[in-house]
């Protein structure tokens, strides 16, 4: 298993990419399940490999036979599998309401058999582009995926509507951007060592004369990564982005798509370069950045009374959190941001999910079309709400622990970086409290009477005391209580996910260890 | 102390608990649905009462242990002190019960259901803040405890309601992230964090950063307390219908934020620590200020319940003010006040909800007549009022007393001088109250006792505070385990403590 499985789990999603539209020229309905099945044939995969991992060690596999450094090789440990195992997880998510769900207010009423199957080829593409840069070893071959999984992103951003097409156009440039700087700072490294393998990158940097032109490498690596990271003040494509794309990907991407690349700084800045002066230097930079960016994001997120903007720049306020957790580098610290990565991934996927689908059946985005929503679906509210508690960071979700351990990690950092995360972590909490509160004031204790256009919202406000139809659509029902019941059980079973799933990191040396 | 693992403490803890999702459920058969809450009410209570011989023979019931944190698990342990506000809020939970069941249904109020589901969580969580072994097991509970008691203040769901519902979050949420950055930084200090006899930070860290780790502390647990300046909250709070406003002063917010400060000064940092780092005096200083501010504001307060409100802010500082004396018998005394002031207060409350239920009336100069009209419900409420003023023979008297001699011990004087004010205090407004209802003659509207339901409840606290200030250590023995609880405080610090009696 062990021999074939790496490379099945980038070739899988890939060759289904192409697969799944061509299918769909043939017929309307057989693209729905064969794209399930191959999201839930990657899932398999990559949990397969994650307990292959865990039982035997970390996996070295030489793509086409053609071993290290000249050729290209996947590496997959503690770490990679598990983001592995989250960007699949998610997917499989995403893919159910892709296929069973009808498209978002935004899609166009003319929706073709071939358009769904393009777009469920797109979010197989996605998932292949992401896979691929969580198991590569090549840091040229990471730029690749890296151009793949953006790619995807802008054709299903833009499959939103005209405002997506507009953020999605946007986000291009960003990550065009980023993506040019990245190659530039490969290109740096690869004059420097004659080497694109990770490996032995990370044994050929000590004895290269640590001059001017590495440090501009390392800078532009941290800067490319940091802007699909959407590190605080490289964020600016995030917002538009994460609201007007359709529900599916927005419940996909806002759930794991930046935290690849925080994952990709973390391999390459913490565990890489982390022998060279430029990379602690920049890692340092990081952690200030992240609790910029967590008290910018939340204060914006409080300012927002649109609920996706809202979780948007809750987003950015996240990004900087993990950021700070990869900046101490701690072996706690890494805990914490692992932690956080996992947690923030199943409630926010699970937010995006909700709130989509509340602003297509409400016709508004604004908070005040959620009031009287906990009397109408209360089950439907009361897992938004444990996805919102995990946000905040309330015991006993698994926001609380990533929390917990990222602030005890700034206590034992100490100093001013540990002081500042640790107030930053502190505000950000009262921060979420204050903008995730006020929408569960809304949904339960408010009525829908004040609900300020009941013209507009469809189906339920039908006068003619018609049974209500239910508030989410089959499609992201599943999604929205998955992923609330996973939230809590990674918070009461908190100390074996620690011990077991997340992998250990040993800092100084800054190698993630064999197994968890 | 020995210690007997056993899932009791678990079934104290997790009785409120289980019956949430059953009631949100039953919630067309209100009769299946209250009986959810009784069950799982004495269930709560014969789980506490089953705890306390073992208690008495000085051992103390310890739950298996669910890991969450490296060396920090989920953990409950029914220590006297624990199992005093346990018993006492077990109690109080089934007076408070069937009080709502009357309320609720003369007053046809909306939403009963989740009424009843949050108020089993919330007693389930005030609970779990008695018996927590740990920081972190406290903090857990805490934060529940402020979430569950949420839907409750806000339960008339107008918007000036709700703007109450706010202020009461912002404080307590606030107060509990600061908490949890304290959790977070004493279990880096003392591994585990677990609740000690003594306390556990001694020696762990420089002095200056274990006073900013006080403070942090004091913030997060006091401002539950409702201490000065953290009281804001409690008056707006009042907004909630009578039963909750019970609830939260007697049994579940207001009293798990004073416990919180008693095991904050007892078990966390101990009375010698808190000498040594000069904290002892600010903080009875401040609980001081808080007793006489607040009873100030009470005497101009003619909202029933505000002047209720008020009048909690200041009683328990009082518990403050015995954890910050720190001897035995303030401890003891402190402890006690748990009891004593749960069963006066509750009382009151009760009748203030008894007149509201019958008559609609909320503010005290519209009281003129309801004496004659009500005697029971006024016979109980001059029992709470004179025991919250200290009047002997009720149990407030007895907390006062060793509170007084619990500061002589440690050559306070003010202390004493500053109880006696408050207790003329406590006087001054508590017998305006009776004084308008007995003496002063009432218009011609017909009103006399609301129902049963309503009724019983305050009459047994009532008859309950009178059981408990003649023979304090009758049935739970509530003095036995606050004295057990100061003493296993004391025996961790003995030169600072020599020369001492205990003797109540």
């Amino acid at each position: 298993m062990r021999d074939v499985l790496p490379g099945l789990l980038v070739a899988l999603p890939l060759v289904g990419a192409a697969l799944v539209p061509l299918l769909a020229t043939l017929s309307a309905r057989s693209t729905r399940v064969p794209a399930l099945a191959l999201h839930t044939a990657i899932l398999a995969a990559t949990l397969g490999l994650f307990w292959s991992v865990a039982a035997g060690g970390p996996i070295r596999y030489a793509v086409g036979g053609w071993p290290g450094p000249w050729g290209i090789e996947l590496w997959l440990d503690g770490l990679s599998t598990l983001i592995a195992v989250l960007v699949a997880g998610m997917a499989c998510f995403a893919s159910f309401a892709q296929t069973f769900g009808p498209d978002d207010e935004q899609a166009s009423p003319g929706t073709t058999p071939l358009r769904e199957g393009l777009l469920r080829g797109t979010l197989l593409l996605l998932v292949g582009g992401l896979l691929g840069i969580v198991v590569t070893r090549d840091v040229f071959n990471l730029f690749v995926f890296l151009e793949i999984s953006s790619l995807a992103a802008y054709t299903l951003i833009a499959s939103g509507g005209s405002r997506a097409t507009v953020a999605a156009f946007r986000y291009l440039l960003a990550g065009t951007a980023a993506g040019s700087l990245y190659l530039f700072g490969v290109g740096f490294l690869y004059a420097l060592t004659g080497t694109l393998n990770m490996d032995d990158l990370a044994a050929r940097l000590p004895s290269v004369d640590a001059g001017a032109a590495l440090t501009v490498a390392v800078v532009l690596i941290a800067v490319g990564l940091s802007i699909k990271a959407a590190l605080f003040p490289l964020h600016g494509w995030l917002p538009d982005t994460y609201v007007y794309m359709p529900t599916p990907a927005a419940g996909f991407i806002a759930a794991v798509m930046a935290k690849v690349s925080a994952y990709a700084l973390l391999r390459l800045l913490g565990e890489v370069l982390a022998g060279t002066a430029a990379g602690a230097a920049v890692l340092e930079f990081t952690l200030w950045l992240g609790v910029l960016g967590v008290l910018v994001g939340g204060v914006l997120a409080v300012a927002q009374r649109a609920v996706t903007r809202m979780l948007a720049w809750s987003s950015i306020s996240a990004m900087g959190m993990i950021l700070i957790g990869v900046g101490m580098g701690s072996a706690l610290a890494i805990t914490g941001a692992l932690f956080h990565v996992a947690a923030h991934a199943l409630a926010k996927g699970c937010l995006f999910f909700g709130a989509g689908g509340i602003r297509s059946r409400q016709g508004g985005d604004e908070i005040d079309r959620w009031a009287g929503l906990g009397a109408r679906a209360p089950l439907t509210l009361a897992a938004l709400t444990i996805a919102a508690l995990s946000m905040i960071g309330i015991p006993p979700t698994a926001g609380f622990f990533s929390k917990y351990y990222l602030l005890s990690a700034s206590v034992a950092t100490g100093g001013t970086a540990g002081i500042a995360a640790f107030a930053a972590i502190l505000l950000s909490s009262l921060l979420a409290t204050v903008y995730f509160l006020r929408l569960l004031e809304a949904a339960w204790f408010r009525n829908a009477s004040s609900s300020p256009d009941p013209a507009s919202s469809g189906p339920l406000s039908s006068p003619n005391g018609e049974r209500a139809a239910p508030l989410l659509p089959r499609s992201l029902t599943l999604p929205v209580a998955g992923l609330a019941v996973l939230i809590l059980l990674t918070g009461l079973f908190a100390r074996p996910f620690e011990r077991h799933v997340l992998p250990g990191w040993e800092p100084g040396t800054a190698r993630v260890s064999s197994s968890p | 102390m020995t210690e007997i693992v056993s899932l009791r403490p678990l079934l104290a803890v997790g009785a409120g608990l289980t019956v949430v999702v059953p009631i949100l459920l039953s919630g067309r058969r209100p009769a299946l649905r209250e009986g959810w809450t009784f069950a799982a009410g004495a269930v709560q209570l014969g789980a506490a009462l089953s705890m306390l011989p073992a208690a008495f023979a000085g051992a103390a019931h310890l739950s298996p242990a669910l890991p969450l944190l490296p060396g920090m698990p989920l953990q409950f342990r029914a220590d006297p002190l624990g199992l005093i506000f346990l018993t006492l809020s077990s109690i109080l939970w089934l007076a408070t019960s069937s009080y709502s069941v009357g309320y609720l249904r003369s007053l046809g109020l909306k939403h009963q259901t989740g009424y009843f589901a949050a108020f089993a969580a919330a007693v389930a969580a005030a609970a779990g803040v008695a018996l927590a072994a740990n920081l972190l097991t406290f903090l857990i509970c805490y934060e529940v405890l402020t979430l569950a008691t949420w839907p409750l203040v806000v339960h008339k769901r107008t918007s000036g309601v709700l703007g109450s519902g706010r202020s009461y979050l912002a404080y307590t949420l606030i107060a509990g992230q600061l908490l949890l950055g304290a959790v977070v930084w004493a279990g880096m200090l003392a591994p585990g964090a677990q609740f000690t006899p003594g306390g556990f930070l001694a020696g762990t860290a420089s002095d200056g950063a274990l006073r900013v780790l006080f403070v942090l502390l004091l913030i997060g647990v006091g401002s539950k307390a409702a201490v000065f300046p953290l009281h804001g909250w409690l008056p707006a709070a009042m907004v909630a219908p009578t039963p909750v406003s019970a609830l939260l002063h007697a049994v579940a917010v207001v009293k798990a934020g004073a416990f919180g400060v008693l095991r904050l000064a007892g078990w966390v940092f101990g009375p010698e620590l808190m000498h040594d780092l000069g904290l002892s005096l600010p903080l009875a200083l401040l609980a001081g200020g808080t007793i006489v501010m607040a009873s100030l504001r009470a005497l101009g307060e003619d909202h029933f319940k505000r002047r209720l409100a008020y009048s909690t802010i200041s009683q328990l500082s009082y518990i403050v003010l015995g954890a910050a004396i720190g001897t035995p018998l303030a401890l003891a005394g402190a402890a006690f006040h748990i009891v004593a002031h749960g069963f006066l207060k509750i009382t009151l409350f009760f009748c203030a909800g008894s007149v509201y239920a019958a008559t609609g009336r909320e503010h005290i100069s519209q009281l003129s007549g309801l004496g004659r009209a009500m005697p029971f419900t006024f016979a109980a409420f001059g029992i709470g009022a004179l025991g919250m003023a200290g009047i002997p023979l009720l149990p407030g008297f007895i907390s006062k007393w060793n509170l007084a001699l619990g500061a002589l011990g440690d050559d306070q004087l003010w202390v004493v001088f500053l109880l006696v004010v408050s207790g003329l205090l406590n006087l001054a407004y508590y017998l305006p109250i009776l004084r308008i209802a007995v003496f002063e003659p009432g218009d011609n509207r017909p009103a006399g006792e609301p129902s049963a339901w309503l009724v019983a409840p305050p009459v047994f606290a009532a008859l309950a505070a009178v059981v408990l200030g003649i023979a304090p250590d009758a049935g739970a023995r509530f003095w036995f385990l606050a004295e057990s609880a100061a003493q296993s405080v004391a025996a961790s610090a003995p030169q600072f403590l020599s020369g001492l009696g205990v003797a109540p």
